[in-house]
């Protein structure tokens, strides 16, 4: 993979301190580009020059670094030239260390409750060598509107609230040591190479919706150990995805050494001749899609429950199991009450904490710094809190609601029980 | 080979059913990682609980362990969170005990004094508000005020705290609002199991 010239590393690292030094995470906006100050020319000068397009790629790129750390993306994922965010922001590597018993607090018989508990944002890919796999234009597309990329992880991005500007310079700077294009193979046999993601057990991990795959009754070999092949099957991309996604002259080198372009990568080596493996690009990238995705349908809230639902069962069965994360105390935790309490992941702090009953009340922060209560109804009269949980259900069926973003942010919804028992706390006048 | 096999598809085929088994108490994130390890913290949580539940001098005592327990010469950012916490505890357990703690305790005016500066420091935090106005309440120049602020974090349903009811009713009584006073209370029981905490003395005449 070719580095940048020293010229566009120095002014790239320059960009970077710049940026570093003059903006503080979350709470500036992102820079623009800076206006030249207005020069009168004088008769001996020679013409402005106009600004170079490598220059105007650095500013993106530099743009896109102070997104990403604003937007905190290395609370979850890797591979940032930042580094991970500290263990006790990190909610993978803290999940993972309570799994793999290296992480340091609470006793063994906590932890191992802990461990038992612990379902979701365990595996999440990296985000190291993404210029030389994957297109800038559908990284930023997918930081606009997320699509299930990974069918079987059950967390997926969160929509965040980019703007197409934003995204392009994220997506600049994620790809920004992207070797320049080559050109993408044109033969290979997609009818084949389907044969082959069958026959080499490729489908094991990777689905491949709306393609027609043969109907073949495969025993071959699996070809990864099962902790491998456990943690590749939970990140492993609908391969729908990969004509778009994947950058098209690299696909054939990626399939025939995933590690040498993006270390510690899951996806193993095959052994594949060189037209086995052009039948594969020809079966990634153009073998017809014949069905579109399904869309799932959007659940039917349930009626409220006629029993009584207190706090204590509400704040159980639903508050203290994901809401908490993101809503928690700032005094108990160092100031940092989480990204939807004090603010984080890119988002202001909105105040609302589920720390207590009280807390809970006390509503959320709108823009203008007025609190508002979660109980507020929404024009169709639902109470704000059950709609941003349905609205959760909506995004994940490929349906998001304008103006509501859906909770919890980025992971499997509430089930229609728990939202079922918040609706009934509500109606039956939020008892303690 | 077939058992490698066999055994990659029995995990694969458990995978679903991890992720979609019902979703336990968060207990090891953030403030569940804290209130489980870390002492202080659970000497706070036990003292809001109190304070919620009306065991006004359990809270104070467990938020005064808190304060004394810190070393205030060297305050790292997590004491000084604490420290706030355990500070607001006590104060808002002698308001509402409108002094009369068993245990000696910081002083009436003290803890007014503390609740009205974290109200001026706060832009529009319902709880800060509520606490503040049932310092106000306590005494007879403060009630208007008092009165205005509850009923303002009522119209806007932010109101919380069972003593925060009672006081919004207590005012309502005293200025003749009996149908608001009468509401103020049934939300007062509703939001405590502790009934007693929601009888109507109005305040003093002096």
């Amino acid at each position: 993979m070719p580095s940048p010239s020293p010229t566009r590393r120095v002014t790239l690292l320059a960009l970077l301190t710049a940026l570093s030094v003059a903006c503080a995470p979350r709470a500036e906006p992102p820079p623009t580009p800076p206006s030249r100050p207005a020069v009168q020319p004088r008769a001996t000068d020679t013409p402005p020059t106009a600004p170079t397009p490598e220059a105007d790629r650095d500013l993106l790129v530099a743009r896109g670094a102070h997104l990403v750390e604003a937007a905190q993306c290395n609370r979850c994922h890797d591979g940032l030239p930042s580094g991970p965010a500290p263990r006790d922001k990190h909610c993978v590597h803290c999940h993972q260390q309570i799994h793999d018993r290296t992480f340091e607090q609470g006793d063994v018989a906590t932890q191992d409750r802990w461990r038992a508990h612990i379902i979701h944002l365990r595996a999440v890919p990296s985000l190291a060598d993404l210029g030389e796999r994957l297109r800038p234009d559908w990284i930023a597309g997918y930081l606009r509107a997320p699509v299930d990329l990974r069918p079987r992880l059950d967390a997926t991005m969160p929509r965040f609230a980019f703007t197409d500007a934003d995204t392009d310079a994220i997506a600049a700077f994620l790809t920004r040591d992207a070797s320049p294009t080559g050109p993408a193979p044109t033969d290979g046999d997609p009818a084949n190479g389907l044969r082959l993601l069958l026959l080499r057990r490729c489908t094991i991990c990777h689905a491949y919706s709306g393609a027609d795959l043969p109907p073949i009754n495969t025993t071959g070999p699996v070809p990864c150990r099962p902790d491998q092949c456990a943690a590749a099957f939970k990140l492993a991309p609908d391969l729908r995805h990969t004509r778009d996604r994947f950058r098209r002259d690299r696909l054939d080198a990626w399939l025939r050494d995933p590690a040498a372009m993006h270390p510690g990568t899951l996806m193993p080596r095959l052994t594949l001749t060189d037209a086995e493996r052009h039948d594969l690009v020809a079966a990634l990238l153009r073998s017809p899609l014949t069905r579109e995705p399904e869309a799932a349908p959007i659940p039917t809230r349930l009626p409220v429950l006629t029993r009584a639902v207190g706090w204590d069962e509400v704040e159980r069965r639903v508050f203290k199991t994901v809401c908490w994360h993101c809503h928690a105390d700032p005094e108990l935790a160092d100031g940092d009450g989480g990204p939807g309490n004090t603010g984080g992941l890119g988002f202001p702090g909105r105040g609302v904490s589920f720390a207590t009953y009280d807390a809970t009340l006390a509503g959320r922060r709108n823009d203008d710094g007025r609190r508002q209560s979660l109980f507020d109804p929404t024009p169709d009269g639902t109470p704000r809190l059950v709609a941003v949980l349905m609205a959760r259900h909506a995004e994940v069926a490929g349906q998001p609601v304008d103006g509501l973003r859906g909770m919890p942010l980025g992971l499997p919804p509430m089930s229609l029980e728990q939202i079922q028992l918040v609706e009934t706390w509500i109606a039956q006048g939020r008892p303690r | 080979m077939r058992r490698t096999t066999l055994a990659v598809l029995l995990a694969l085929a458990l995978v679903p059913f991890a992720s979609t088994a019902a979703a336990p108490t968060a207990e090891a994130c953030m403030n569940g990682v804290r209130v489980q390890t870390d002492n202080p913290t659970q000497l706070l949580v036990k003292a809001e609980k109190n304070l919620q539940s009306g065991h006004l001098d359990a809270a104070y005592k467990g938020a005064t362990r808190v304060v004394d327990s810190l070393n205030h010469q060297k305050l790292s950012a997590k004491d000084r969170g604490a420290l706030d916490k355990a500070r607001r505890l006590q104060a808002v357990a002698v308001i509402r005990a409108e002094g009369k703690l068993k245990t000696r305790n910081i002083g009436v005016d003290a803890a007014a004094a503390l609740l009205r500066s974290r109200y001026d420091h706060a832009s529009d935090e319902a709880t800060t508000i509520a606490e503040h106005a049932e310092a106000l309440a306590l005494t007879p120049s403060g009630r208007n005020d008092a009165l205005a602020l509850l009923a303002d974090l009522e119209a806007r349903d932010l109101l919380a705290s069972p003593y925060a009811w009672r006081t919004l009713a207590r005012l309502r009584a005293a200025s003749g609002d009996t149908d608001g006073a009468t509401r103020a209370l049934e939300r007062c029981r509703k939001s405590t199991r502790t009934a007693s905490l929601c009888a109507v003395d109005p305040p003093d005449a002096t």
